[in-house]
């Protein structure tokens, strides 16, 4: 009798799970992939120093038209990141120095190992521009002196 | 049904948890909004951006879940195989496949989940996972799967008792923590003639199942291979089933025979199974500071490989197979040879092994709090940013600058405290143990020596690993 009743169904359970799962896939259609923008401006990254070690740093971007000249009047964003979740990305706004170059100014690496540089930069005539660098191996203190006591993260 | 004095001990008694946990649907209440959230992980983990501090499945597994996982054992106990989604699939697969045959007997007992725990560890590293969205996901659709095939095919809990590393992780630290199911009164057990709490019942015309884990209330003891899943709390006619306090570790001082899991001194492969975890908990955090890189060139230069998979594989092997193994016979050898006790090494080793479990423990909520704490408001911009890619702006732009629940100052004061608590809990343990098998106490006190000095060995090692400077990198051979 008890197997019997063991094998009663339990629809509502079943049902909410489903609609969950339904929910799931309708709150989320679209793919969420990073934009990439017009292709024909390029942008290059310098990291000073170099190589990049845990403390302030600065971040040149120069960014040019197909042509090669130099883009003018961009707004550009640096965002520094890791690989892994939990850490707060390192988000400063870059001044222009003339000539397509673009510089971070407070930026610095506050903990050693992978960094993801995403750039974003909003164009003079509207356009949007997102470009991704890896900066592998970004060097710890020496000699168990935090190089930025301020922003070095102890695990 | 029939009411008895003292049966709202413990958390039954508290007032809004212990309506909660003595509603039928309890379980799957707690279960239904951590599917909503697995589900999610999975989705963007596999349609989000792969970059994992800007996708869930990078944030809520291994920031957020983990976390909570070790809190939520130091305050009251294994809560998240209570809310496990996994476990869902077990009652889908049950009613698909009308008849399940028992699980192997060659592979009961740990020895298999230990192996699976070491391949876990290893491949969090070798594959990096945390690093990983897409993989993350996978694991969870495929833990899923697992579930439902495995639980499907065979009876009881076999994917809990003998395969979830997740499980063990969660058995084993429960052994520190401040509750257990257990009956109110075991008088009523011994005048029980239905059993029901393991063989399970109708209530109200609907089946409601005993411990599929075997796990008789009458000799149950502590929290090996309880998922908190509360069928016997509500399987039982007179409701003498509750969540009870008892002093944090204190499971570990006596060896009693536990109904299910017999005594914990004569499981070899629960003592190896918690070893593993122990010394896992120092790995996985090595694997996360500045020196280990170097470590690893030089273990690389040693062997004339340049691959990592090889290199952390024997990391893994010797850190958490062998140098246990050893550490564990040789503090055995020494406690034998200063109280004079008679008893084969492996039987003295499984006995005081368990002793560890607290300082094991004491280093994952340091490892894992710290992230935590770190961490955990990183889901508001990740989740921010998961509902406008949407096209939903409904949350506004993501505050990227959110990250840490505490001031930075206050991390390693509450990393030390962690560590130093399971320091103590293990000394106490280690004393216990001693003290409950040799009645000299001038033996017991040396007996218990060797193990003080492991357990005091450790703790100095997490204190050096909290103490070097964090270093993320996808793999050591680069950069
Ligand atoms: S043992 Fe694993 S599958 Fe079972 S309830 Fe716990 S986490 Fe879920
Ligand atoms: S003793 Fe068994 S039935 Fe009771 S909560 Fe633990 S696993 Fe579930
Ligand atoms: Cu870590």
């Amino acid at each position: 009798m008890a197997q019997c009743a063991k094998r009663r169904p339990r629809p509502l359970v079943w049902v909410v799970v489903a609609l969950l799962a339904v929910a799931t896939a309708l709150v989320l259609p679209a793919c969420r992939g990073q934009t990439a923008g017009p292709s024909d401006i390029q942008m290059t990254m310098q990291v000073a120093p170099s190589p990049a070690a845990v403390g302030p740093a600065e971040i040149t971007l120069a960014l040019r038209g197909a042509d090669g000249s130099p883009v003018l009047g961009a707004t550009v964003d640096v965002e520094g990141t890791m690989n892994h979740a939990g850490m707060v990305p390192v988000r400063v706004r870059t001044e222009p120095l003339g000539e397509g170059r673009y510089a971070t100014r407070d930026f610095h690496f506050t903990m050693a190992g992978d960094w993801i540089i995403i750039v974003q930069a909003a164009l003079a005539d509207g356009r949007k521009v997102e470009r991704t660098f890896e900066l592998k191996g970004v060097a710890g203190e020496g000699m168990g002196k935090p190089a930025d006591p301020a922003g070095q993260m102890q695990h | 049904m029939m009411s008895v004095p003292g049966a709202r001990l413990g958390v039954l008694r508290l007032p809004l948890l212990g309506a909660f946990v003595r509603w039928r649907h309890a379980r799957t209440a707690a279960q239904l909004p951590v599917l909503a959230l697995a589900l999610l992980v999975i989705y963007d983990g596999f349609f989000g951006p792969q970059l994992a501090p800007k996708n869930l499945a990078g944030v809520l597994p291994w920031l957020h879940w983990r976390g909570l996982v070790v809190l939520a054992l130091l305050l009251v106990g294994n809560l998240f195989c209570l809310a496990c989604p996994f476990m869902l699939t077990r009652g889908l697969a049950r009613r698909l496949v009308k008849q399940q045959r028992p699980w192997p007997r060659a592979l009961r007992g740990k020895w298999l989940a230990a192996g699976l725990l070491v391949l876990f560890f290893w491949s969090y590293e070798a594959l990096d996972l945390w690093a990983s969205p897409w993989l993350t996901a996978t694991l969870a659709a495929a833990y899923f799967v697992g579930a439902f095939v495995v639980d499907g095919l065979f009876a009881g809990a076999p994917f809990c008792q003998y395969l979830c590393p997740i499980g063990q992780f969660h058995f084993v630290n429960a052994l520190a923590s401040p509750a257990e199911v257990k009956t109110c009164d075991r008088a009523i057990c011994r005048s029980c003639s239905t059993k029901d709490c393991l063989k399970g019942r109708l209530v109200d015309g609907r089946w409601q199942s005993g411990c599929q884990s075997g796990l008789f209330q009458e000799r149950k003891a502590g929290n090996v291979d309880c998922t908190f899943c509360l069928d016997c709390l509500h399987a039982c006619p007179h409701d003498n089933v509750t969540i009870a306090w008892r002093l944090p570790t204190s499971e570990l001082w006596t060896d009693p025979l536990r109904a299910g899991v017999g005594r914990l001194g004569r499981r070899t492969d629960l003592a190896a199974l918690a070893l593993v975890l122990v010394f896992a908990s120092f790995l996985n955090a090595f694997g996360m500071v500045a020196p280990v890189y170097a470590f690893e060139r030089w273990l690389a230069g040693l062997l004339h490989t340049d691959s990592e998979a090889l290199v952390l594989l024997l990391l893994f092997i010797v850190g958490l197979i062998v140098l246990p193994a050893l550490l564990a016979l040789a503090a055995a050898a020494a406690s034998r040879a200063l109280s004079g006790a008679k008893e084969p090494l492996l039987a003295l080793a499984t006995r005081y092994s368990y002793c560890l479990v607290p300082m094991g423990f004491g280093m994952w909520l340091a490892h894992y709090g710290f992230h935590f704490l770190t961490g955990a408001l990183t889901i508001v911009p990740v989740a921010q940013s998961a509902v406008a890619d949407a096209g939903l702006p409904w949350f506004g732009a993501p505050r990227w600058d959110l990250g840490p629940l505490v001031p930075a100052s206050w991390l390693l004061g509450i990393e030390l405290l962690f560590l130093e608590l399971g320091l103590l809990g293990s000394l106490v343990a280690a004393y216990r143990i001693a003290g409950a098998h040799l009645a000299d106490h001038q033996r017991a006190r040396w007996a218990f020596l060797p193990w003080a000095i492991l357990a005091l060995a450790l703790s100095l090692a997490g204190a050096w690993l909290l103490l070097q400077p964090m270093e993320m990198r996808g793999t050591f051979l680069q950069g």
